[in-house]
C-alpha cells in the first residue's frame, strides 16, 4: 500500500445526469449499477470533543482531546475539526450524540469520552469513536492508568482511532532516540536522547562527555543498541530505556559502524573494519561470539535484517560505487538490488518487511527514499543539501530522519529532525530543543 | 480512507447500494456484502467499505437527476473499484 485515499463520488450535475440518461436510455435495464473507479486523497473531518470530567480532570480532559487531535492531524490522515464550530456539548451526549448537529459541521467521524479519578488515584479514561453518517459507533475503550501516564492514553486513543478507521495498526504510543548536538563545529558535544513520538517529554540520556552515533532500537523491547567512544575507542552499548541499565557488549580492537539488532532482539549486526577492509558481522547477545557474514575487499557496511530474519540489506561499493545489496542471514547470494542514478546508502528494512527506505545521493543533493526489497518501485520522498538516517515506525507508513539546511540566516547549518508519510507529501518536522540528528523509533510501548 | 497499492485491488471492490427521495437526498446507503464486515482478516475490506458508504452520504443530495426517471434511479447500486 503506498498511500490513501478517500473516495469522493464524481456527482456534480452534469456528470451524474448524463451517466444516469444514458444508464436509463438502455433497454432492460433491471438495477442501475455505476462503477466508481476514482479516488482522492484527502484527509477526513473528525470532532475530537473534550473528555467530560469534574474539577481538575475536567482540565485534563481538555488536554486528552488536544494531543489526540494533534496526534490525528500529524499523521496527514485526518483534519481534527476546531471546537469552536461544535454545536453539540460533549457533556450533553454521554448516552449518544445528536449526529445531525455532527453533520451539519461536515464531521465524518466522532469522538467523545469520560476521565474521572479513582479511589485508588489513577485515572479511568473512557472513549467511544462514532460513525456519524451511519449514527453507529465503530469502537470504545477504557483505560486505567496513573495520572502521570495520562499522556501514554491519549495516545493509545489515537492509535485505536487510527486502526479502526485505516485497518492499519498506530504509531502514536511509541517514543524517538536521537542524537542532540550542541556547540561549536569543531568541538560537537553529542548526547543521546529521548522523547515521545509527538516531542513531549523530552530528556538527555548520557552527559555528553562521550562520543555517541547511530541509536537504533530493539524490534521487540525498549532497548537500543548505539556506538559511544571510550578513551577514543568505539565500543557498543546496549541501553534498557525502563531500568536505564546500560551494557557494554563488545570493546572491539578497530573501527565498528552502525550495530543494529536482529528482529528476534538477540543478536546485533554491524560492520568492522579489520585490516583496512570493513565487512558485515553479527554477535550472538547470549553468546557473545561474533561471526563474519560478508568477506570482500570492498566495503560493505549498514547491515539491517528483514523482518523475518532470513534477509540482510546492506550498502557496498563491490560494484564501483556505492550501492544497495540484499543478501541470505548467512551472508550468502548477495545480489545489487538499487540500480537508479547516484549512489545509495544505509537500508533500514519496514517492519512491515514490503519495503527498503535509503539515503540517496545525486547530483550533490541527498534524498530519502523507499525501494521494494527486489529494487523495483524506486520513490523519492524528501530530499535537501544533507537528508539521512530514515528510521521506520513500527507500522510501516511513516519514516523519521533529519536533514541539515544549507543557507543563510537563523536556520543555516541547523539539523533537525522530519516525519514524513509513504505518499511522500506530509512532511513534519518534529521540533527538539537543540539539534537533533540520527533518530531511531521505538516500537509500540507494550 | 482507502488504502490503496499493493494490496489486491479486486478483492477490495465494494457495492454500495443507495435509496433515493425524489429530491436526490440519500435516504439510506448500505454496503451489499455485510458477511466480510465483521469477519477477522477483513479490515481492510470494512475500511474501503465504510470510505464508500461515506463518501456517498457526503455527496448527498445528489442534484440534476431527471425527475420524470425517478423509478429508475430511486435504487442505484454504486460499485467503488480501488485504482491498481
Amino acid at each position: 500500500m503506498t498511500n490513501y485515499r478517500r473516495y469522493l463520488v464524481p456527482l456534480r450535475p452534469t456528470f451524474l445526469a448524463l451517466l444516469l440518461v444514458a444508464a436509463v436510455g438502455a433497454p432492460a435495464v433491471a438495477e442501475l449499477k455505476i462503477d466508481i473507479t476514482r479516488g482522492k486523497v484527502e484527509p477526513m473531518p473528525i470532532a475530537v470533543t473534550w473528555f467530560v470530567g469534574k474539577g481538575a480532570e475536567a482540565r485534563l480532559g481538555i488536554k486528552l482531546a488536544n494531543v489526540i487531535s494533534a496526534d490525528l492531524e500529524r499523521s496527514g490522515l485526518f483534519r481534527p475539526l476546531n471546537p469552536k464550530a461544535f454545536i453539540q456539548k460533549p457533556e450533553a451526549m454521554q448516552v449518544r450524540p445528536r449526529f445531525g448537529d455532527w453533520r451539519q459541521i461536515n464531521a465524518e467521524a466522532l469522538v467523545n469520552g469520560t476521565v474521572e479519578r479513582l479511589r485508588d488515584g489513577r485515572l479511568k479514561v473512557t472513549f467511544r469513536l462514532w460513525d456519524v453518517f451511519a449514527e453507529a459507533q465503530m469502537t470504545g475503550f477504557i483505560y486505567r492508568a496513573p495520572p502521570g501516564k495520562w499522556r501514554r492514553v491519549a495516545h493509545k486513543i489515537s492509535d485505536e482511532i487510527y486502526k479502526r478507521v485505516t485497518g492499519e495498526t498506530g504509531y502514536f504510543d511509541t517514543r524517538i532516540v536521537y542524537i542532540a548536538e550542541g556547540g561549536p563545529a569543531k568541538q560537537r558535544v553529542k548526547r543521546l536522547a529521548m522523547m515521545d513520538q509527538d516531542g513531549a517529554n523530552h530528556r538527555f540520556l548520557t552527559d555528553g562527555r562521550d562520543l555517541v552515533l547511530t541509536p537504533r532500537f530493539s524490534p521487540t523491547a525498549q532497548e537500543i543498541t548505539y556506538l559511544a567512544y571510550y578513551q577514543g575507542k568505539p565500543r557498543v552499548y546496549i541501553l534498557n530505556l525502563d531500568t536505564k541499565q546500560q551494557e557494554v557488549v563488545g570493546n572491539f580492537p578497530n573501527m565498528t559502524f552502525s550495530p543494529r539488532f536482529s528482529p528476534d532482539g538477540n543478536a546485533i549486526i554491524m560492520s568492522l573494519a579489520t585490516e583496512g577492509n570493513t565487512d558485515i558481522y553479527v554477535m550472538d547477545l547470549r553468546t557473545r561470539k561474533v561471526r563474519r557474514l560478508t568477506k570482500h575487499p570492498a566495503i560493505d557496511t549498514s547491515p539491517s535484517f528483514a523482518p523475518d530474519g532470513r534477509r540482510i540489506a546492506f550498502n557496498s561499493d563491490r560494484g564501483g560505487s556505492q550501492q544497495i545489496y540484499v543478501m541470505d542471514a548467512e551472508g550468502r547470494k548477495a545480489q545489487r538490488v538499487s540500480f537508479g542514478r547516484g549512489r545509495y546508502a544505509t537500508p533500514v528494512w519496514s517492519p512491515r518487511s514490503d519495503l527498503l527506505a535509503f539515503t540517496k545521493m545525486q547530483g550533490g543533493r541527498f534524498y530519502i527514499g523507499v525501494m521494494r526489497p527486489d529494487g523495483s518501485g524506486e520513490r523519492l520522498l524528501a530530499e535537501g543539501f544533507l537528508v539521512e538516517g530514515p528510521t521506520w515506525a513500527p507500522n510501516g507508513r511513516m519514516l523519521m530522519f533529519f536533514r541539515q539546511n544549507k543557507g543563510r540566516g537563523v536556520d543555516s547549518g541547523a539539523i533537525k529532525l522530519y516525519s514524513i508519510d509513504l505518499t511522500g507529501y506530509n512532511e513534519r518536522e518534529v521540533v527538539t530543543p537543540i539539534d537533533a540528528s540520527d533518530p531511531a523509533w521505538s516500537p509500540l510501548i507494550p | 480512507m482507502v488504502p490503496a497499492g499493493a494490496l489486491d485491488a479486486r478483492k477490495l471492490q465494494v457495492e454500495i447500494r443507495i435509496v433515493l427521495r425524489s429530491d436526490g437526498k440519500v435516504l439510506d446507503a448500505r454496503i451489499v456484502d455485510q458477511g466480510r464486515m465483521n469477519r477477522s482478516g477483513e479490515e481492510f475490506f470494512r475500511t474501503v467499505a465504510e470510505s464508500a458508504r461515506r463518501a456517498v452520504w457526503r455527496a448527498s443530495p445528489l442534484r440534476g437527476l431527471p425527475p420524470h426517471l425517478y423509478d429508475q434511479w430511486r435504487e442505484i447500486t454504486f460499485k467503488f473499484i480501488p485504482p491498481a
